[in-house]
């Protein structure tokens, strides 16, 4: 009752500045956005679609997102309205139903000092000690509810402190959150052409004392070989510079933590019935990141080297998956946007990883571009977790049609990633084509042809769910509408394929059929929509999501 | 720069008063000790063949029942999640309609293994299955902070010609019960040899134990009114059942009955207590 006081009492504040402020003064700006979801569910008990609330009665769900942003001279405030209802987005075997404030904050600028106060999303250098940010397809939402000060102590040094607690969908979580960062950017030479931007960030993490009750409980019941002594505090540091020579950035991140508690799931625990994987364990850990890039001449290359141990950082060390995470390790490997080139994607492994990934893109002429990437992730006693290769062309021919197509070639240690016992590291090849044909200047239609092979074992079953086709077509009606027509084909099942009652694995359809109206800013779609089980990744985020069958409505708007 | 300067001082300052003054003291993990009460607490865990997770889980609840002697209680449900056989390594099929229901009774689940523990929902916790397995141990010495309520007598007679089972429940309240209540009673079997998935293998001879096979109530348990006093007789109830045709399963010897006594006033479904009963001791 006094959190809904206390916040009740902050939103009026809020409107009465904004109205009041608005009347005041009329250089103000609002801006926003709204972003909702419509599903209808569908049962499909062939693809794995079904036995969850939504197929089995609810039927219907939604998700929605409405945001204001005010921004004048005096202060900056915002405010955000979230909905759940029905929603499979929290866990993809529940329905969640809830609604409420999401987000809000007040900014005030005061000379050099900046104060925030509310739901702050920040980051410091690349995330890797702390990110606070939003990933709605995995419904991410971990702002800091605190207090943010940051103060210009010169025109080449600003240094910012917060501290709260970690927001989880309508709520916060006990354990407290503090941290601090430096950074700079100073040009040098006479041309000044040579600029560094060093930064050093802080954080502390305490858990309180509701979480180390937890944590006691569960070393109560350990042995004493696997026990250990719980701390309250976690202490990260970091360092961090980009360094620009001309053509040439060079990006470097180094971060330490102190021993902190975190879960190793291939920690063997001695029970008293016998040993079991997973156990609470106490160490330090290091996460070391480079980037180095050149652009120049039609030609660009990036290289990244990224070496992650025992980098696991929660405000709860007892939550798992997505939840609670403090900070954010950047993931290693090409962000693929074709349906089949997504398919196996890798997640961010925080507590042992070493990935090193390529990326070439050459402008052979005007209108013909090359691209290579390569990504190659193991973990820490070289056993390959992730590998890929991807080639793409772009040809463009005047203005009438262009032309994308290369290859894909992925080894992806399933065992690892989606926790599958005794199956092989997936192989995969997948040739693919997109041709973009203008019919006029405002009709245009587009195709794309993927085809995935997947490799075989040694009894002559296909990895998985086996070889797919994927095909779509795309009809363009400038401004306003856009038509597509897909269908992905498991054109020889696998595996992990759904099978009939008699055993035999069925070659399945997973058709799609997308309706979108753009007017101005505002977005609608209408889908039907068959989706196999895969993985989901933002920014090497990743998690599992099952079959979809159904109808999807969606409704995006920015003013 | 005299900003700088002023900043260089204070960081030095503040980096020089935490090394000596915030070194933390010390948290101490007490031992072990076993609890007084006499409640028995329900453990029914979430599990199934093909969770790879599961193994775990299930060496985890097998430590609670032997470190908790005779006051935990385990029940294996292999409802529908992960728990379809594995091809060409499966022998047997777990779920049925019954398991199935009460899996689908006891979601949603964030995944597994969960143990629902006593049918009650923490405080924290997203669910009302507990998917982290460490945690499993703490809640369950919570349960035994809160207060015996009620104790249970019986007599289990197994006719070995018929493969019937009979079994008298008496139930003595230990303080009065104004609420509503039901009984469930469940029938288990241990010692399954069978394929499972672990993390990093297929066990083709895994033993399962404690696995829910049928319940000789409803999959919500009978309800049994209300109003109970130390003062009155005990309340009694009798239940037959007649063992299916081994097929390799449905070994009497391995058969155990589960009965726990819920309290569904208001909505709600806590196990007071629960015992577990084997045909041949």
């Amino acid at each position: 009752m006094i959190r809904f006081t206390l916040r009740t009492l902050l939103l009026s504040l809020l409107i009465t500045c904004i109205t009041s402020d608005i009347t005041a003064q009329l250089n103000g700006r609002l801006s926003g956005g709204f972003q909702s979801t419509a599903n209808l569910f569908l049962r499909d008990s062939l693809i794995g679609a079904d036995n969850i609330a939504q197929y089995d009665n609810e039927f219907l769900g939604a998700e929605a997102w409405f945001d204001l942003k005010y921004s004048s001279e005096a202060f900056n405030a915002g405010i955000r309205f979230d909905l759940f209802n029905n929603s499979n987005l929290r866990n993809p075997n529940a329905s969640y139903t809830d609604q409420g404030i999401g987000m809000f904050f007040l900014q005030k600028q005061i000379g050099k000092l900046e104060l925030t106060a509310g739901h702050i999303y920040d980051q410091i250098g690349s995330g890797i000690i702390y990110r606070a940010y939003e990933a709605r397809p995995q419904l991410i939402d971990n702002a800091l509810f605190g207090v943010r000060a940051a103060y210009d102590i010169s025109d080449n040094w600003r240094i910012k402190a917060f501290t709260g607690r970690q927001k989880i969908l309508f709520d916060n979580y006990d354990s407290s959150v503090r941290g601090a960062n430096l950074e700079g950017f100073f040009q040098v030479g006479e041309e000044k052409k040579v600029s560094f931007a060093p930064g050093f960030g802080f954080l502390n993490r305490t858990m309180s004392e509701e979480v180390m009750g937890s944590i006691v409980d569960v070393l109560i019941g350990y042995q004493d070989i696997d026990r250990f002594k719980p701390t309250f505090n976690v202490y990260m540091g970091s360092f961090y510079n980009t360094l620009n020579l001309g053509p040439v950035v060079w990006y470097t991140e180094a971060a330490y933590k102190n021993p902190d508690i975190y879960f190793d799931p291939f920690a063997e625990l001695q029970d008293l019935t016998g040993t079991r994987l997973g156990k609470y364990v106490k160490n330090p850990g290091t996460v070391f990141y480079n980037s180095i890039s050149y652009a120049g001449n039609g030609l660009g290359i990036t290289l990244e080297g990224k070496r992650t141990e025992n980098f696991n950082i929660r405000v709860d060390p007892t939550l798992r998956t997505n939840l609670g995470l403090i900070h954010f390790i950047p993931p290693m490997n090409r962000q693929n946007s074709y349906r089949l080139t997504t398919r196996y994607q890798p997640a961010t492994q925080d507590l042992s990883e070493l990935a090193f990934q390529a990326d070439i893109q050459y402008r052979i002429k005007k209108n013909l571009i090359a691209a290579v990437n390569v990504s190659n992730i193991t973990d820490l006693n070289n056993e390959l977790l992730y590998r890929e290769l991807y080639t793409e062309v772009v040809y463009k021919y005047q203005r009438k049609w262009q032309m994308t197509t290369g290859i894909q070639v992925q080894r992806y240690n399933q065992e690892l990633y989606e926790v599958k016992p005794e199956v092989p590291i997936v192989e995969t090849f997948v040739p693919y084509i997109d041709f973009l044909y203008k019919l006029d200047r405002k009709k245009s239609i587009r195709t794309e042809f993927q085809y995935m092979a997947t490799g075989e074992d040694s009894k002559g079953v296909k990895h998985d769910y086996g070889d797919w086709i994927f095909a779509q077509v795309e009809l363009a009606l400038a401004p306003h509408w856009v038509f597509t027509l897909s269908d992905m084909y498991n054109s020889s099942p696998g595996k992990n394929s759904p099978t009939n009652e008699s055993g035999e694995r069925l070659a399945l359809h997973y058709p799609r059929i997308d309706v979108f109206y753009v007017n101005k800013s505002n977005r609608y779609s209408l889908s039907y929509i068959k989706q196999v089980e895969g993985i989901v990744c933002t920014g090497g985020i990743c998690r599992l999501e099952p079959a979809f069958s159904g109808v999807r409505l969606s409704v995006s708007s920015t003013f | 720069m005299k900003s700088i300067h002023i900043l260089k001082y204070t960081l030095t300052a503040l980096v020089g008063l935490c090394l000596f003054g915030c070194e933390e003291k010390m948290v101490t993990i007490p031992d072990f000790e076993p609890p007084v009460s006499d409640k028995v607490v329900l453990v029914e865990e979430l599990t199934g063949v093909s969770c790879p997770n599961c193994p775990a889980g299930s060496t985890k609840l097998a430590s609670l029942i032997q470190k908790f002697e005779g006051k935990v209680v385990g029940v294996g449900i292999h409802g529908e999640f992960l728990a379809e056989p594995i091809e060409d390594k499966s022998i047997y099929d777990f779920r049925n309609d019954v398991v199935r229901d009460i899996e689908f009774h006891l979601s949603p689940f964030q995944g597994k293994p969960a143990a629902v523990i006593n049918r009650v929902f923490f405080e924290g916790e997203g669910f009302l299955g507990v998917d982290n397995i460490d945690l499993w141990e703490g809640y369950v010495q919570q349960e035994f902070d809160k207060p015996e309520i009620l104790t249970f007598g019986y007599q289990v007679d197994y006719d070995i010609s018929t493969r019937q089972v009979s079994i008298d429940i008496d139930m003595f309240p230990a303080t009065t019960m104004p609420g509503s209540y039901a009984f469930h009673l469940m029938v288990l079997e241990s010692h399954i040899i069978d394929a499972q998935k672990d993390v990093e293998e297929i066990i083709d001879e895994y033993e399962h134990n404690h696995v829910l096979r049928d319940m000789m109530t409803g999959t919500l348990g009978d309800a049994i009114g209300g109003n109970y006093s130390p003062a009155n007789p005990p309340s009694s109830r009798n239940y037959t059942y007649t063992l299916p045709e081994s097929d390799g399963t449905w070994i009497p010897e391995n058969i155990e009955l589960v009965g726990f006594v819920t309290d569904i006033t208001g909505g709600g479904e806590e196990v007071i207590q629960a015992f577990e009963a084997h045909l041949i001791e």
